[in-house]
């Protein structure tokens, strides 16, 4: 007896801790993912690292205008007016020289390969080219602890047994020689060829373009000068601009004066330039102190003598099309109002450093426009500030000294506003939601707005709901409440094999099989889903005219009877009725119609808005007409109701459709187009993409019905028996036993059986992944593509470095679909809680 | 003792009826009535008359089949696919099973109170005027004095007046079930069914709801299945003392507590059986 008692306390402590252990996995499980995401994405939301600042003093005094420095920031090159010089970062000492005799007048810096476009006051237009080289002379096992010196001209770097060099090759060129003084120069080169547009003292701009050509043959390199002129002494008149600039395009160039005077140069038409703009920058007398572009020529940024500096690129009217303005986009104020002397843009990303004439030094990023960094130098006569490639140092050269600062801001890009806020990407007109992570350009800015994403889910997973809630919940209380007892079972255990159909498999019948099929009969398949409820309604009204002994005998029989002869009537009605709607609204062509603005969008109204006009009909009748109807139907016949039954069942038919056409023409008649336009969905069908949102819900929606219709069939059944029958004692129909007691006791049952679809919904991603056309875009188009959250993440994830700014967005978008499902499945059992509750008092 | 019984039964399977009901008119008649549930049969030709505007007792040990006819007679039964019923039962001389009669209108004539109270879980005043919502009545004023006649009538009235819009299932047991029975009289059935109202009740409650009955008797007919004897004796007309699935013994109650024919019946009714 003590021994039995013993093992049943022995068994029950184990299974309790069993139970307990499982149960703390579980819950321990999920806060490990959900604090694994968070801690992955957590780094980009940090504002990163700057080191104190290191100041080396220069043995010789150093003074220029412009200055570059290597990938490593080791080693680099300043240019004073006359000639560049190779320093060492680390200790200012100059390596080599390289003088250019005459007067240097103009020069630009291209930072894209590292020359200095130049022209001297003899005529001559040369390229300086910086040519930084790093050449490892023994490798061996390194210390990370690097011991820097100089031997020749070079930076010598000694790391435990490995020795590397550091050098700079400046190599000038020669382009062209005029004879006249060429006072601003640009150029922008591609693989063979040179886009120059050089302004002379005359103010006569010239736009050239070398080309070489080598000859196959013989292998000669022969070269083709194209030039056109643009005399502009008229239009500028006294004084001289300061900056030439040409834009990356290569169809602008942009003249800027210290006023902050522009001229705008068209070179679209190469033989036939024209003055397109000129105007002033600032309104309020605010001149330019320092001007540069950033990263990829397209923005300038315009450092003023108030301090701040403002981004600006051209932008198209709003007024007018194809009118493109040079438009200031952002400000930024560093707080030192000193002038701006000098602007360095990273070579890597948006961001730029700014330096003002007190020494105060700031970081920005223009995408984001977040301040990345900002300091106030002493004991320092700055003249100007520069990055490395890396963007891990930043440089101040005085004129004795060096401020060297190391940085690691990984995520310069990123704020909590450039993921779910809407941003404004360079050269766009407006602020905008993109997800663009990649692209084949160099220069390519990634934009990472999560929205687009965001959207695509919601966009998915409401299409998918549609289709899927009436069809689980009517297959759910068909089974529960009509079915025969003996097939409920395998009715059941069939909807739960679906289940198990992968969803790869649905996604590949979605793209390759349903998609091209359905392109060709889109309109048929709308029309289907709405005349297959209305041909099962009619259906009912028919088999109201049997005689009631056939009716009573067919007894549940009667529903299967409907379905089966509804269904392939609907579906007839469905693309007969098409093919005339598509005459009468649609010109003939739905698809056409789709993305021909100028076609009344009245048709494609009325059918979105019919539940509406349903609705509203069925209301107005139930409030207003019923009483009448009911009075009509007093003392006739059983045969003779049912008639009278169908002619009301038409007659409110053709209401209905009155009314969605009612709406629908107030809708156009306001200009309001379902097509384009609206706000924040942007419009609800539009432009035919054959993977499209409509057929993604819908398969998507089978992906769902099992799990929907098991839960709520699971509800429908706990309804007590006694109600039920209670109910039907009273003289009450199955159906009004269904809405009035059964259904409002399940409902909550059924509510989180909706919500767990819901949510298995929100997550899918190999059906989107195959079928949806992944396109992420903000649109509430049923015919356009979308991409979600999930679906993003499988796609782009293995293509992401890790640790980089995409990784941990992917992390971020991850996290944001977590705490959505989360959000969604506490609902669900919440009310599944409160749900349990009251059926317990049942 | 039992052995007894089942033997004489199983030979003669004879109903005995007293002769005056006779005397009554008659609104619901079984005839020949039985039932299988699956292979079991649980009804074993019945034949009996239901007297209009009186009470009718069922009495009978457990498991008899009291409550399979009750259901019988609103084809409650119906719901379970595997019931078979054999038999006719006519009401007003017209067929119940025909195959063209309207359930929902047949069940509407046929009020019935269940064993356990069964209100639907919504407010007091949506139980008492289900049954006419279902028919279709909407006005309000109708509804309204419903409630309120039935809910009277099954002497709720004064405990519920002023919390109409509660939930029902926030009353006691006791007045649950009587709202159960003004839900039953609320659409005017000519005949109630009532099985076991008072099984889960105190005798409080319980001598409420005998009143009720017997203040019903004349304007509705009342089938009451019940355990207690005595209430058998207090509330109804006419008595049925049902056994195995047969009905031994019919006929008038006083006849058949103060005289039964059947010595099978005094043994019931006195205690001595089983
Ligand atoms: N749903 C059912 N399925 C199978 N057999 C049933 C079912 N309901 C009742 N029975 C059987 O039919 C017989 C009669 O049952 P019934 O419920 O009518 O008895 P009763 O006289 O009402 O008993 P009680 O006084 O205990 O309520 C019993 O033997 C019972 O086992
Ligand atoms: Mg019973």
């Amino acid at each position: 007896m003590r021994d039995k008692n013993f093992a049943r306390r022995a068994i029950d402590s184990l299974a309790k801790y069993l139970i307990t252990v499982g149960g703390i996995g579980t819950i321990v499980a999920v806060l490990l993912v959900f604090l694994f995401l968070t801690y992955t994405v957590i780094p980009l939301f940090k504002s990163g690292e700057v080191s104190d600042r290191k100041s080396v003093v220069v043995s010789n005094e150093l003074s220029f205008k412009h200055a570059v420095v290597d990938e490593y920031g080791l080693l680099g090159v300043v240019f004073d007016g006359k000639s560049f010089s190779a320093i060492s970062m680390f200790n200012g000492e100059i390596l080599t020289k390289f003088n250019i005799d005459g007067e240097i007048i103009g020069y630009n810096f291209n930072s894209k390969d590292d020359s200095y476009t130049i022209s001297d006051s003899k005529g001559r237009l040369m390229v300086a080219k910086m040519n930084f080289g790093k050449n490892n002379i023994k490798s061996g096992d390194t210390t990370g602890n690097p011991n820097y010196s100089i031997r020749d001209g070079k930076i010598v770097e000694i790391d435990g047994d490995a020795e590397s060099e550091y050098s700079v090759d400046i190599k000038v060129e020669e382009i062209l020689q005029k004879d006249y003084k060429i006072v601003l120069v640009d150029s922008v080169s591609s693989e063979n060829s040179r886009f120059l547009a050089f302004l002379d003292e005359n103010k006569v701009l010239h736009i050239d373009l070398l080309s070489s050509k080598e000859n196959m043959l013989t292998g000669e390199i022969s070269q083709t000068i194209d030039e056109s002129l643009l005399d502009m002494s008229g239009i500028i008149g006294g004084s001289f601009p300061k900056y030439l600039k040409i834009n990356s395009s290569k169809t602008n160039i942009m003249l800027f004066f210290e006023d902050s005077r522009f001229i705008n140069v068209d070179t679209k038409n190469f033989d036939n330039p024209f003055v397109l703009e000129d105007k002033k920058l600032f309104n309020d007398g605010r001149k330019i102190t320092y001007l540069d572009f950033l990263i990829g020529r397209n923005t300038i940024l315009v450092g003023d003598d108030k301090g701040n500096l403002t981004t600006w690129w051209s932008v198209e009217s709003s007024l007018s099309k194809n009118n493109f303005q040079l438009t200031n986009i952002h400000t930024f104020s560093s707080g030192d109002e000193t002038p701006v002397r000098f602007i360095y843009p990273s070579k890597r990303d948006k961001s730029f450093l700014v330096l003002n004439e007190s020494n105060t030094i700031s970081l920005y990023h223009m995408t984001s426009g977040k301040k990345l960094f900002q300091t106030k130098l002493e004991g320092i006569n700055s003249q100007i500030g520069l990055m490395n490639q890396k963007n891990n140092k930043i440089f101040v050269i005085g004129k004795k000294n060096i401020a060297i600062f190391d940085i690691n801001i990984p995520h310069p890009e990123v704020t909590f506003k450039s993921i779910f806020g809407k941003v404004q990407y360079e050269l766009t007109n407006k602020p905008e939601h993109v997800w663009q992570s990649s692209s084949g350009s160099d220069d390519f800015e990634p934009k990472f707005g999560l929205m687009p994403l965001i959207f695509g889910t919601i966009k998915g997973t409401i299409i998918a709901m549609i289709f899927a809630v009436p069809i689980a919940i009517m297959g759910a209380i068909y089974t529960s409440e009509f079915a025969h007892k003996r097939y409920r079972n395998s009715i059941k255990s069939t909807i739960e094999v679906m289940a198990s159909l992968p969803s790869v498999v649905l996604g590949f019948i979605a793209a390759l099989i349903v998609s091209p099929f359905v392109e060709n009969i889109v309109l048929g398949l709308i029309f289907c889903i709405i005349m297959i409820p209305f041909s099962l309604i009619f259906m009912g009204h028919l088999s109201q005219l049997l005689p009631k002994n056939t009716l009573n005998a067919m007894d549940r029989y009667r529903l299967l009877g409907i379905a089966i002869i509804g269904i392939p009537f609907g579906i007839f009605l469905g693309m007969k009725t098409s093919v005339i709607a598509e005459k009468l609204f649609f010109y003939g062509d739905f698809k056409l119609w789709l993305h021909t603005h100028s076609y009344s969008p009245i048709g494609g109204w009325a059918l979105i808005l019919l539940p509406a006009g349903i609705f509203v009909t069925m209301f107005i009748y139930r409030k207003f007409l019923y009483d009448f109807y009911i009075s009509i139907l007093d003392g006739k016949s059983y045969t003779i109701c049912g008639l009278i039954e169908i002619i009301k069942f038409f007659i409110l038919t053709i209401a209905s459709v009155f009314v969605s056409f009612l709406f629908a023409a107030i809708l156009t008649k306001i200009g309001i187009d379902l097509r384009f336009g609206l706000p924040v969905i942007e419009s609800i069908m539009s432009t035919y993409v054959q993977r499209n949102a409509l057929i993604v819900g819908f398969i998507m929606g089978f992906a769902v019905i099992p799990i929907i219709y098991t839960v709520s069939e699971d509800a429908l059944n706990a309804v007590p028996e006694h109600l039920r029958s209670a109910s039907l004692a009273t003289g009450a129909t199955q159906w009004q036993t269904v809405v009035n007691i059964i259904l409002p006791v399940a409902m909550s049952g059924i509510f989180s059986a909706v919500m767990i679809g819901f949510g298995r919904a929100i997550g899918e991603t190999m059906i989107v992944l195959m079928a949806a056309g992944n396109t992420p875009i903000m649109d509430m188009n049923i015919f356009s593509g979308f991409r979600t959250l999930s679906a993003n993440i499988a796609v782009e994830l293995p293509e992401a470095v890790i640790g980089s700014t995409h990784y941990r967005i992917l992390y971020l978008a991850a996290l944001v679909l977590f705490v959505m499902t989360f959000i969604i499945n506490t609902i669900a059992e919440l009310v599944r809680i409160r749900y349990r509750k009251r059926s317990s008092q049942l | 003792m039992e052995e007894t019984l089942k033997n004489s039964f199983d030979t003669e399977r004879k109903t005995v009826y007293d002769p005056l009901l006779n005397n009554e008119s008659m609104i619901i008649s079984l005839k020949e009535l039985r039932l299988f549930y699956g292979n079991k049969q649980a009804l074993f030709n019945v034949n009996m008359d239901i007297p209009k505007g009186k009470v009718t007792a069922l009495i009978g040990p457990s498991g008899c089949g009291k409550s399979t006819l009750l259901r019988c007679i609103n084809r409650l039964n119906d719901l379970l696919d595997f019931v078979r019923i054999e038999g006719d039962i006519t009401l007003n001389g017209e067929s119940i099973y025909d195959k063209s009669v309207d359930l929902s209108e047949l069940r509407k004539k046929l009020g019935m109170v269940a064993q356990k109270p069964n209100p639907f879980p919504m407010s007091i005043y949506e139980n008492v005027v289900y049954p006419l919502k279902i028919d279709g009545v909407k006005k309000k004023s109708i509804l309204d004095e419903a409630c309120e006649k039935s809910l009277k009538s099954a002497g709720l009235w004064e405990e519920v007046k002023d919390r109409l819009k509660d939930n029902a299932l926030g009353l006691s047991g006791g007045q649950q079930q009587r709202l159960c029975i003004a839900r039953a009289i609320a659409p005017e059935p000519e005949v109630i069914l009532m099985d076991e109202p008072c099984s889960a009740l105190d005798p409080l409650a319980t001598m409420k709801i005998e009143e009720l009955i017997l203040s019903l008797r004349g304007d509705y007919t009342v089938a009451i299945v019940t355990h207690n004897m005595q209430q058998a004796a207090r509330v109804s007309d006419y008595t049925a003392f049902m056994y195995m699935g047969y009905l031994v013994e019919y006929g008038n109650t006083i006849n058949i507590f103060k005289k039964p024919r059947l010595k099978d019946t005094e043994d019931y009714i006195t205690g001595r059986f089983g």
